[in-house]
């Protein structure tokens, strides 16, 4: 074995390895802190949905309860009188819809007869007990319900009150319904957070009637969704496809766009009677944290790469310069001196590691002797 | 030829009908005036189509509309008649109707880029800027308006829009415009305002060079309201207008990639505590990266040769070195001016990746820092053998042999992370 090439090959292996090793794990804390600061931000997205679909029934719910209590609304609909009521209720209902976007009000009979469509009171008269669940549980069971519904405007967050009568006796009920762009608008516009829903297409074409052509159109479609609203279209259409879109549960992902990382969260979309009929996907810019992230590891990288030569500089100057060629080249001389040949001196001792002086000196007194 | 006699009924009949169509050519301007002064509505008026003025007489006389005033109808290109009723006063105030703030809707729309100057920090592109707000008081019947809205442009737009209340937006990074802006305004029957406006004009950006050549650069437009406060009016922008602001899908930029169009909107401090409103459309441009390989990368590359040769030409023996030091040190210096007179060429040409940190500055760094090193090595190593004196003949070897190969390496290895950490 030539310790001279095998050896210093193993200690500056060695120090590869542990340099290697040290980057390595440097790397993995950098990718963990990565994958903490992007699950935040997928709970944060979480949250913020959450949060704002809960602040949007209570909106709904807190209109619906305010005008059902009136006395001159609940008096016209114990009285059966659709005139009046529409008279106590349009100014109010034009104001909320011009000013405050309330797209939807509608008084109903027990158990689910469509009494005064304020935003279209020319209708009326239709049972909608069995398409809408929540309608059904409100007139039954004389408890107010609030929750996402498919109407025939599009899905709808709405809030359903019970009338009662002066004896306590159920009348009818009243619902506020408010349509899911303006919230994810208010998404976008707090926290920067793109947001989209699509719902499925054959509930839609089914219950959303009175639905706009522009949404139901082939370029919207993703998989058996229709991509109903989004704060970005362009962008949503290339961050859901059909490949993601399909979700019994909440997942996220990572996906680039136009060279940018944004974190993708899906969360199924329910109706009131926990029947999932969609998907909302939010989306956050985390192209920052990645680059973050990918100069964190070159960095490390670069610092491994000085750390090993430097490693490797010492271990060749100081076991291969102060160790291994004088005792090389003594040996040499040695060798020579034992075949006859006195007339290479030794370098100057103190050019030699104190562990080699003497084997030095004792060569060159031999060498002496030799020449004597 | 045989002469035809005119009878004396046929001249009677003719005489009587140019004297019915003097009639009405003397009585027609007079009626449309007297109607005017009297302060009565204005009945549609035909804008030189029988059709038009058959579909406008179908209105019943004294109906609502009649009474309300209707406008007229406008056949397409044609500008419609005023936003408000006739004898209304302009409604010049901010309107109320829906509450305080205002909320206007931007929108920008990239129609053509025309340059970008990335060492000055300045582009030139053509827009169509959209607003959006409601104004109650400009409602009308349905019926008013056969296409669904009112619309003026161009000189008309602009005598409407002088009627009317209109927020007070400016873009505050816009250096100059052409002299034509086109406008296009048009009211809808709720009341909502859209106005467009298309303007060519130049624009100056803050340009962060930090990743060059992998950088992106954003073309903003800083759309700020004047005088009114966000309790006034507010910058808003929502689906539509996400959608509505796009670049052209014709619109290039020469050595750019142009992406996604983004709005944001803020507020501005102002004083004693007033905010004003402030939105952000910003279409992001990515730099074809191989545009600054040739010019710039390339020498820089080879400039960092420069002191690993001066390292490489000499050779260890056991007295010292082959090559004598002075021949070295000429080397590392005719290097040190190639480096000085490359970033002199480089800074000129892009001006801005002179200041600041990025990946050109960071490898001039490393130029300079190789060639002071080399240049120590050539004194301490080559010209004064002090490793040799010092430790030895073989720590000597064992030293140059260490540096002929780490310094390579280290250079190359950071000119790499250099261009990594650009490319994140």
């Amino acid at each position: 074995m030539t310790f001279r090439r095998r050896g210093t090959a193993l200690l500056v292996a060695t120090s590869f390895i542990v340099v290697l090793a040290i980057t390595g794990i440097a790397n993995f804390l950098t990718t963990r802190l990565l994958h903490e600061a992007k699950e935040e931000n997928y709970k944060l997205m979480r949250d913020v949905l959450q949060s704002i679909v809960k602040s949007t029934e209570d909106k709904a719910l807190s209109r619906a309860e305010m005008i059902a209590s009136m006395n001159g609304v609940r008096d016209s609909l114990v009285a059966r009188d659709r005139a009046k009521l529409l008279e106590e209720c349009e100014r109010m209902f034009k104001i909320q819809d011009e000013k405050y976007g309330v797209s939807r009000g509608q008084f109903h009979l027990p158990p689910g007869i469509s009494f005064l469509r304020l935003h279209n009171p020319k209708k009326f008269g239709d049972d909608q007990s069995v398409s809408r669940p929540m309608l059904g549980d409100v007139n039954v069971n004389d408890v107010l319900r609030t929750g996402l519904e498919i109407t025939p405007a599009g899905p709808t967050i709405s809030a359903i009150v019970p009338v009662d009568d002066d004896s306590g006796k159920l009348a009818g009920s009243f619902e506020i319904g408010l349509e899911l762009p303006p919230m994810l608008d208010k998404i976008k516009e707090a926290y920067n957070i793109e947001a989209a829903v699509f719902v499925e297409e054959k509930l839609l074409k089914e219950l959303a009637t009175e639905l706009g052509g522009d949404v139901l159109t082939p370029k919207n479609r993703v998989g058996r969704y229709i991509r109903y609203y989004s704060t970005h279209p362009e962008l949503a259409s290339m961050l859901v496809t059909d490949k993601e879109i399909e979700i019994l549960e909440a997942r996220h992902y990572d996906k680039t766009v136009e060279g940018t990382m944004w974190g993708v969260q899906l969360v199924p979309l329910y109706t009131y009677n926990g029947k999932q009929v969609g998907v909302y996907a939010l989306a956050i810019n985390q192209a920052q944290e990645n680059a973050a992230a990918g100069r964190a590891r070159v960095w490390q990288f670069l610092t491994a790469l000085f750390a090993v030569v430097a490693f490797a500089g010492v271990v060749l100057v100081v076991v291969r310069g102060l160790l291994l060629s004088p005792v090389q080249a003594l040996g040499e001389r040695m060798k020579a001196l034992a075949d006859g040949d006195a007339s290479q001196p030794a370098d100057p001792i103190d050019t030699y590691a104190d562990e080699v002086q003497p084997l030095a000196e004792g060569y060159e007194r031999l060498r002496k002797e030799r020449q004597s | 030829m045989r002469r035809r006699r005119t009878s004396p009924a046929r001249s009677l009949a003719a005489l009587v009908i140019m004297a019915l169509f003097g009639i009405a050519l003397v009585f027609f301007p007079l009626r449309s005036r007297a109607v005017a002064k009297g302060g009565a509505p204005a009945k549609p008026v035909a804008s030189g189509s029988a059709k038009l003025a058959a579909s406008a007489s179908a209105f019943p006389s004294g109906s609502a509309s009649a009474a309300e005033g209707v406008a007229p109808f406008v056949p397409h290109g044609a500008a419609s008649a005023s936003a408000l009723p006739p004898g209304a006063e302009p409604a010049l105030s901010i309107p109320t109707g829906k509450g305080l703030p205002v909320s206007v809707n931007v929108a920008v729309f990239f129609l053509e880029l025309k340059a970008f100057d990335d060492t000055k920090g300045e582009f030139d592109c053509t827009t169509d800027v959209r607003y959006r707000w409601t104004d109650l008081r400009l409602k009308f019947e349905k019926r008013e308006a056969y296409r669904g809205y009112k619309e003026w442009r161009g000189n008309e737009a602009e005598d409407e829009l002088a009627k009317i209340w209109k927020p007070n937006i400016d873009v505050t990074n816009r250096l100059e415009s052409s002299s034509y802006v086109g406008h296009r305004l048009r009211i809808f029957p709720s009341g909502d305002v859209e106005l467009i406006t298309r303007m060519t004009a130049k624009y100056k950006v803050a340009v962060n060079a930090e990743r060059f050549p992998f950088d992106r650069q954003y073309l903003v437009l800083d759309f700020l309201v004047r005088e009114e406060t966000t309790d006034e009016v507010v910058l808003r922008f929502n689906n539509e207008d996400v959608q509505w602001s796009r670049v052209s899908k014709n619109a290039s930029l020469d050595g750019w990639d142009p992406g996604l169009v983004d709005l944001d909107a803020d507020v501005v401090q102002g004083w004693n505590g007033d905010r004003y409103a402030k939105l952000t459309a910003s279409l992001f441009v990515d730099r074809l990266a191989t545009t600054g390989l040739a010019p710039i990368f390339i020498p820089l590359v080879a400039s960092l040769l420069i002191p690993l040769l001066a390292i490489w030409m000499n050779k260890a023996t056991p007295e010292g070195f082959e090559v004598e030091a002075f021949e070295l040190a000429n080397m590392g210096i005719g290097g040190l001016f190639s480096v000085i007179a490359l970033s002199f060429a480089i800074y000129t040409s892009y001006a801005m990746i002179a200041g600041g940190d990025n990946t050109v500055t960071r490898l001039f760094g490393l130029n300079y820092a190789t060639l002071a090193l080399s240049l120590t090595i050539v004194v301490v190593l080559f010209r004064y053998n002090i490793v040799r004196r010092w430790w030895g003949p073989y720590v000597h070897e064992q030293v140059f042999k260490w540096i002929a190969w780490a310094m390579p390496v280290l250079t190359l290895g950071t000119s790499v992370a250099f261009l990594l950490v650009a490319a994140q």
